[in-house]
């Protein structure tokens, strides 16, 4: 096409994601004696997590800071090859992916991969959600981190999770002034009664209560977001309570006025596309955020010989069952092209699991309220503007499953592939038409995983193409004609 | 005989199933359609929805003739519904000994009273500007139209609805019920439904479903392949395609572009295709790399000016094939068993033909389209009845 070729890496191993999973398996793998390649999406690894801003970091995230850059320059001193900016957008049997950096194309051929890809914050529509200054809490703590920009001055925060206190309290240590954190959950005494039950978690816990503690009184529980408003950027907000059983009550008469910023998080949806390009398993269970990676729980194997999964697209659980899975995965990944490793489970791996299953009894997201806040107008799929009341059409007619409502609506067939609207498409069919979220689906990840210039698909496929097969063991190639999704 | 108090039992609710629907309740039938998934959710909502007479099927012409008039229709009736537009298709010529092909082919269309033409180069820049790339000449078809293939399905469904069809849908027919030499209707796993008839409308899943029965019909799967850029401007008009080809033969490759609504471009080529292996259908694998690679260096190799742009998406389904591109439409195995699948890819313009034919058979009249070329009988396996 254009004179150009892509760059043929090979590897024994190559991971897919630098946050806490991949770097754990990158170092792990390596450690055994593998000959490891990482792919990470972003300028510097780290992920979420683990992020590694340009500038000195004071505050509650120093130390994390510090955990991250302590764990990337061991991966890096081990002798792993670290590549940044790297958009995975295909895979070829399991053993090829191919990927771009920057306006190169890249294949990676690999004997066996592991995919830490972490997960996407699940956005939720209510009226008003897509008015300028309304954004996912994790989108405004990379902001602040990385960039030193705070979303606004005065900010509402709402949703469900431990997250929401982390991010409070690092943008008021930014100086944003915190006007109301809005958590779903009834009362803090479930998550402290977790706590109690995880002495070795106590010092982290206090040191983020120490954080918040200035925002005590902004506190409010048992309720959502019911509305943002203004003209042409939020500033404005109003709340509704929750019932019993997590479905809305009545209205909170309190609305807030002067913000210019909400940001409303229900936690994270695994980010499973390589891994459905690639034809790993999936099963649903929204205590693990949905659509997740199913794996050998010993070894992180997926359903793909050869490829391997660790951390948050194996059910979101934190950072770190995310560094024991990686670990797991990692050593896993090595025996599998024969460099045995002598992996033991970190000291901390069984109860960062049970830690991480508590704290999701603890914060419990009222799927049902989320499903039933679109009025008719609501765009449930902002990049194809479609409304509440459209996909409540489709359903009528009969497009009962995510892909019925997206051929009818065009829901999901826009710029986003999905992966902003498919968590709200969910919980809203749930509510109007019963329709449990493991069956409605998710549309399934098709090639480009991420949107892809003609040109460097052009040169990334011919070189798959013309290069040896990728060099899994035989029983897991699929061939040229990569039907690897057998889901 | 007339339809009424009969009670019609359709299997498969993509565009052929959805047009036999609404043909057999408005003479007067009870009609049950039962889907396995969502409507128009296999090869019906991954077709590109081209409705040409084009250099598609010589020996079919009077019925695709027949078929664009009742599109047209539709189009009427429903005001709009399913965004029928007549764009055109040009379908370009790369090779000197393709050109008296084409001529054949414009000269029998014109003999039967359609409007291709032959154009050059440069004129088929004045119809498609960006089309800059370096083809030596093209045919043109101005009254091949396009139709948004969701909206179609669901438009003729929801008409046979209001007319009193019933739609069960995300319910898999598990088998043909008989009684001694007539069906009596169809099982699902929740439910066994009586029927005095059964139209299995079921694309690639058809034969199965008919082969306990005693019914041996050669349709095949054959996968189907699709890509999709981000919306772009305005930029191609109409249906872009490659002109039946003496290089290779009958496989000697398949093109077709066209922009959406929406502004995507959606593109395929497939210069090597066969079919696929028997169940393919029953899962959903991802486009092949070679499909991929051949399609984008002929999309750019037509319209260089889209070299940056960004692809979206791919979609992969299953078309039904059979031995001579033909559907199979018509009485099949026991009485009250009737067929109307094999696509071969080009199944949304044939829909109300073979909705025709099959509500003809069934009122046992002679219809407005001949079906002869469809007849189950002209593959001998087709007449053996059941054991």
């Amino acid at each position: 096409m254009t004179g150009r070729s892509a760059e043929i890496v090979d590897s024994e191993i190559c991971v897919v994601g630098g946050g806490p999973a991949g770097l754990s398996a990158a170092l792990a793998a390596r450690r055994a004696g593998a000959q490891v390649v990482l792919l990470d999406l972003f300028d510097r690894p780290g992920g979420q997590y683990f992020m590694q801003p340009p500038h000195p970091v004071s505050g509650l995230a120093a130390a994390q800071v510090g955990q991250g850059r302590a764990l990337i320059g061991k991966v890096r001193d081990s002798g792993v090859v670290i590549r940044s900016g790297v958009e995975v957008f295909g895979a070829d049997g399991a053993g090829t992916l191919l990927a771009r950096q920057g306006e190169r194309a890249l294949v990676v051929r690999a004997k066996a991969l592991v995919l830490a890809t972490g997960a996407h914050e699940r956005t939720s529509p209510f009226p008003g959600w897509t008015l300028p200054g309304v954004m996912n809490p994790g989108a405004a703590q990379r902001l602040v981190k990385m960039h030193g920009i705070t979303p606004g001055k005065r900010v509402v925060l709402a949703g469900c999770g431990p997250f929401l206190l982390v991010v409070a309290a690092q943008l008021h240590h930014a100086g944003c002034e915190v006007v109301r954190v809005v958590e779903a959950s009834p009362s803090p005494l479930r998550l402290a009664a977790t706590l109690l039950r995880f002495p070795s978690r106590w010092a982290e816990a206090a040191g983020l209560l120490r954080a918040v503690a200035p925002l005590w009184s902004r506190f409010r529980f048992g309720r959502v977001v019911a509305e943002a408003m203004g003209e042409g950027h939020v500033n404005r907000v109003r709340f509704a309570f929750l019932d019993g059983e997590g479905r809305l009550g009545a209205d909170d008469p309190e609305t807030i006025d002067d913000i210019d910023a909400l940001l409303v998080g229900y936690g994270f949806r695994p980010s499973v596309e390589i891994a459905t390009l690639l034809g790993c398993s999936l099963r649903h269970d929204w205590n693990a955020g949905g659509h997740h990676v199913a794996i050998d729980e010993a070894s992180g194997a997926t359903s793909v010989p050869g490829v391997f999964a660790a951390g948050e697209i194996t059910g979101v659980a934190g950072a770190y069952p995310a560094l024991a899975g990686g670990a797991r995965a990692g050593a896993a990944a090595a025996r599998f092209v024969g460099r045995p490793a002598g992996h033991s489970p970190p000291s901390y791996a069984g109860r960062a699991d049970r830690f991480a299953k508590a704290l999701r009894r603890a914060f419990r997201v009222p799927y049902a309220a989320l499903g039933q806040l679109p009025d008719a107008e609501t765009l449930l799929c902002r990049c194809e503007e479609v409304r509440a009341t459209d996909v409540a059409a489709a359903l009528q007619d009969g497009g009962c499953d995510a892909h019925g409502v997206k051929m009818w609506t065009r829901a999901g067939m826009g710029l986003c592939q999905g992966r902003i609207c498919g968590f709200g498409l969910s919980v809203y069919a749930a509510q109007r038409a019963g329709l449990d979220p493991a069956s409605f689906g998710a549309n399934a990840a098709r090639f480009p995983a991420r949107p892809a210039p003609l040109d460097i698909l052009a040169e990334a496929t011919a070189a798959a193409i013309a290069a040896p097969q990728g060099n899994l063991a035989d029983e897991s190639r699929g061939g040229l004609s990569g039907s690897a999704s057998r889901d | 005989m007339g339809l009424e108090a009969r009670h019609i039992v359709v299997v498969g609710a993509g565009i052929v199933g959805a047009a036999t629907a609404l043909a057999l309740v408005e003479r007067g039938a009870r009609v049950t359609v039962l889907e396995r998934a969502s409507p128009g959710s296999a090869v019906s909502g991954a077709s590109l929805a081209c409705l040409g007479t084009h250099m598609n099927s010589e020996i079919e012409l009077p019925q695709l003739i027949w078929a664009t008039q009742r599109w047209a229709l539709w189009d009427q009736r429903f005001n709009g519904a399913f965004h029928y537009r007549r764009c055109g298709q040009i379908r370009f010529i790369d090779h000197e000994a393709d050109i008296p092909t084409t001529e054949r082919w414009i000269a029998l269309e014109r003999a039967a009273g359609l409007s291709a033409s032959f154009l050059t180069a440069e004129q088929v820049r004045e119809i498609e500007p960006a089309l800059t790339g370096p083809i030596l000449a093209a045919s043109w078809s101005p009254d091949d139209a396009l139709v948004n293939p969701f909206l179609s399905v669901r438009t003729l469904l929801r008409a046979a609805m209001d007319a009193g069809a019933q739609l069960r849908h995300h319910q898999s027919v598990l088998a043909i019920d008989t009684r001694g030499e007539s069906v009596c209707g169809v099982r699902t796993a929740d439910a066994t439904i009586p029927a005095d008839a059964v139209v299995v409308a079921g694309g690639p899943w058809a034969a199965d479903l008919v082969a306990p029965l005693g019914v041996s019909l050669p349709i095949v799967p054959r996968k189907a392949q699709c890509l999709a850029t981000v919306a772009q401007p305005p930029t191609i008009r109409g249906v872009v395609g490659a002109c039946k080809s003496e290089q290779g033969g009958v496989h000697g490759g398949y093109t077709q572009i066209q922009q959406s609504e929406a502004g995507q471009i959606l593109f395929n080529t497939v210069l090597e295709g066969g079919k696929s292996a028997p169940g393919a259908q029953n899962t959903i694998p991802q486009v092949d790399l070679r499909f991929v690679s051949d399609s984008i260096a002929t999309l750019l190799r037509l319209f260089p000016g889209l070299r940056g742009t960004d692809v979206l998406r791919s979609w992969v389904r299953f078309e039904a094939v059979t031995p001579d591109d033909r559907f199979i439409a018509g009485p099949v195995g026991p009485t009250g068993l009737y067929m109307a699948a094999g696509d071969n890819g080009t199944g949304f313009l044939r829909a109300p033909v073979i909705a025709e034919i099959i509500a003809a058979a069934l009122e046992a009249r002679s219809g407005e389209v001949d079906p002869s070329p469809y007849d189950p009988r002209r593959f001998s396996a087709g007449r053996e009845t059941h054991a």
